[in-house]
């Protein structure tokens, strides 16, 4: 049965565990709210869990343990169809941009389009690009609206992530996912585009979570801040609260925990899903 | 990742020296290997009755047969006698596929099945033909088979599993072995010879690109989901561009292999210049049967260079 929680929270996860394989630990334990056009940072060590939670938050992976409810929905309860509406609705930019390298940038931007696109219509993109206009003004958003026609693998790191947040802009989804969406470019760059992200949240009353390596620019910008390490989320707070102190648990110990303690963890709540 | 026998840690010391494993030695077990391997070849050599003293004396058998063989004679290419052209039907009618009156469709049909492939020029012709035809029509079932095949697009287990089964067990087959089955079931000719490429040629296209859709970026594959693209947009935006330069390199190479394989289906009398150049052998005409050899040559030279060129301008 689908459960209904009030409508304004966009995400309620409870006790969100993901392993892989047997034994790998990815998220141990994730319990949060997030409301709707809230703009939320999450910050952590290197193989905390953060990508692997983005992908459960965008339902391509299925977590082993705990649950989780999009706007509503009991993710279990979604298959077919009705996953795929929910799929659109929310927008990835992902760590390794995961563009088509072989296709031309208007192709890439415009898959952002398919969940609104018949298979028909989409097949037709392809021979030849619909929707230019809008791809185009994306683009130029981002700043590289010259490089329409040019194919993806010709780009810089830093351009070809432009192009991953122009699929987004057009994909014009209700929650934003973006996953370091700025870790190839300067870091002047990189403060204008966590701005535009954030801007167009605002202007446009959407969810943005956004997974940042640089502290600075979590703190800086959004007013509410998830510290994740080895999978569970060690604080979740507002930046005025964050100290030094926070920061350095966060980061200490840059080794991975011994499996003994995670293991146990894990067991702790017991596999509730295939 | 550390083991669970390993003392556990505070995280404040790491303990560096005892975490280099070493690399494992097996000296042993390497010469073992090195014995058996050379046991086995040994057996190998010692089977394929290699003469080498036989080979010796055969060399001035060898220098006279290749003596016969020259200088080619190419009379039977280059003679306009040996190309008969039915006189009732214009070089228009004949060549251009277009609709003609019922009695010189049967003329046009007998002149291309029976009278054309039995010159040098026709066989050639009938032997890329086969080799298109056959490398096409697998193509086109392989692309889907593919799919199916490929564990991380097979719709499911039961389906990946079975067409791999399939697929294996049909690869098994030599295509001449095919080609004699169809030959007894369809009769001499270029069609049996067709199919036997055309399904040897699917089993290999099939798993090919089985392989090579699981050698794709899942990343992409999933990025394209979280769209909320459907199963076909998937494979269009995201598994096909990944795939398409295999796709054409693995066809133009199986083409290039299929016109070799063609040229020797006609010594089982399924159609293609190998026919012509079995009867010349069989009735000791060496020097037009070294005509053939050159022509042959000079087809799979052409074949491979339009291949080369084409694959390098669409990869
Ligand atoms: N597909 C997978 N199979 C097995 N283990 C995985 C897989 N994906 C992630 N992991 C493991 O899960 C843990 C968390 O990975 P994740 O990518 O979520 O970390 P992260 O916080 O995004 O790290 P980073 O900041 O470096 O991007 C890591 O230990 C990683 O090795
Ligand atoms: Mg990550």
């Amino acid at each position: 049965m689908r459960e209904r929680v009030a409508m304004a929270y966009q995400y309620r996860l409870e006790k969100v565990g993901k392993v892989f394989g047997r034994r790998q630990i990815a998220l141990a334990r994730i319990d949060f709210v997030v409301q709707r056009g809230e703009k939320v940072a999450l910050i952590g060590p290197s193989g905390a869990g953060k990508t692997s939670l983005f992908r459960i938050l965008n339902c391509t992976l299925r977590p082993s343990s705990g649950k989780l409810w999009i706007n509503g929905d009991e993710i279990e309860s979604l298959h077919g169809r009705r996953l795929r509406e929910v799929r659109r609705k929310i927008g990835t930019i992902y760590q390794q941009h995961n563009l088509v390298p072989r296709l031309k940038v208007i192709h890439n931007v415009l898959s952002g389009r398919l969940g609104r696109w018949s298979a028909f219509r989409s097949l037709a993109s392809l021979m030849r690009p619909l929707e230019v206009e809008l791809a185009w003004s994306a683009l130029k958003q981002v700043g590289i609206e010259e490089k329409i026609f040019t194919r993806t693998d010709e780009l810089s790191g830093g351009q070809q992530q432009r192009v991953a947040i122009a699929r987004v802009l057009v994909q014009d989804p209700e929650v934003i996912l973006a996953d370091e969406p700025v870790s190839s470019v300067d870091p002047s760059l990189a403060a204008s585009i966590v701005n535009l992200l954030i801007d167009i949240g605002r202007d446009t009353h959407k969810t943005l979570l956004m997974n940042l390596h640089s502290v600075d620019l979590a703190l800086a910008y959004f007013p509410r801040v998830i510290g994740i390490k080895n999978g569970v989320a060690l604080f979740d707070l507002s930046p005025d609260k964050i100290d030094d102190r926070l920061l350095e648990d966060l980061y200490s110990g840059h080794l991975p925990p011994s499996d003994q303690e995670k293991v146990a963890h894990a067991e702790s709540n017991a596999l509730a899903y295939p | 990742m550390v083991g669970p026998s390993r003392p556990k840690r505070d995280g404040s010391e790491p303990d560096l020296l005892g975490e280099v494993p070493q690399p494992p030695r097996r000296r042993l077990r390497s010469a073992l290997f090195l014995l058996l391997l050379l046991f086995v070849l040994g057996w190998a050599l010692e089977g394929a009755k290699l003469r080498p003293g036989e080979l010796f004396y055969g060399i001035p058998e060898i220098a006279m047969t290749i003596g016969r063989m020259l200088p080619p004679d190419f009379t039977k290419v280059t003679d306009s006698k040996s190309y008969y052209f039915p006189e009732s039907l214009s070089p228009s009618e004949l060549f251009l596929p277009f609709p003609v009156p019922e009695d010189k469709a049967r003329l046009r049909q007998r002149w291309w099945d029976n009278t054309f492939p039995q010159t040098v020029v026709g066989a050639t012709v009938e032997t890329i033909q086969m080799a298109l035809a056959g490398t096409f029509l697998a193509l086109v079932v392989a692309f889907p088979v593919g799919f199916l095949a490929a564990r991380n697009t097979s719709p499911h287990a039961a389906i990946y599993y079975g067409t791999r089964l399939v697929l294996n067990f049909l690869r098994t087959i030599p295509d001449l072995a095919l080609g004699l089955v169809f030959v007894a079931a369809v009769g001499l000719g270029a069609f049996a010879g067709t199919i036997a490429l055309f399904v040897h040629t699917t089993t290999v296209l099939g798993k090919l690109l089985s392989e090579s859709v699981e050698n794709i970026d899942e990343g992409v594959v999933e990025a394209i989901r979280a769209t909320g693209a459907g199963y076909g947009q998937i494979l269009a935006f995201a598994v096909l561009p990944q795939i398409l330069p295999d796709v054409i390199s693995f066809t133009l190479y199986r083409l290039e292999t299929n016109i070799r394989a063609a040229s020797v289906l006609g010594l089982i009398g399924a159609g293609g210049i190998g026919y012509l150049m079995n009867t010349s052998f069989r009735t000791f005409q060496y020097q037009e049967a070294s005509a053939i050899v050159l022509v042959l040559i000079l087809l799979v030279m052409v074949v491979d260079y339009a291949s080369y060129r084409l694959r390098q301008l669409v990869v």
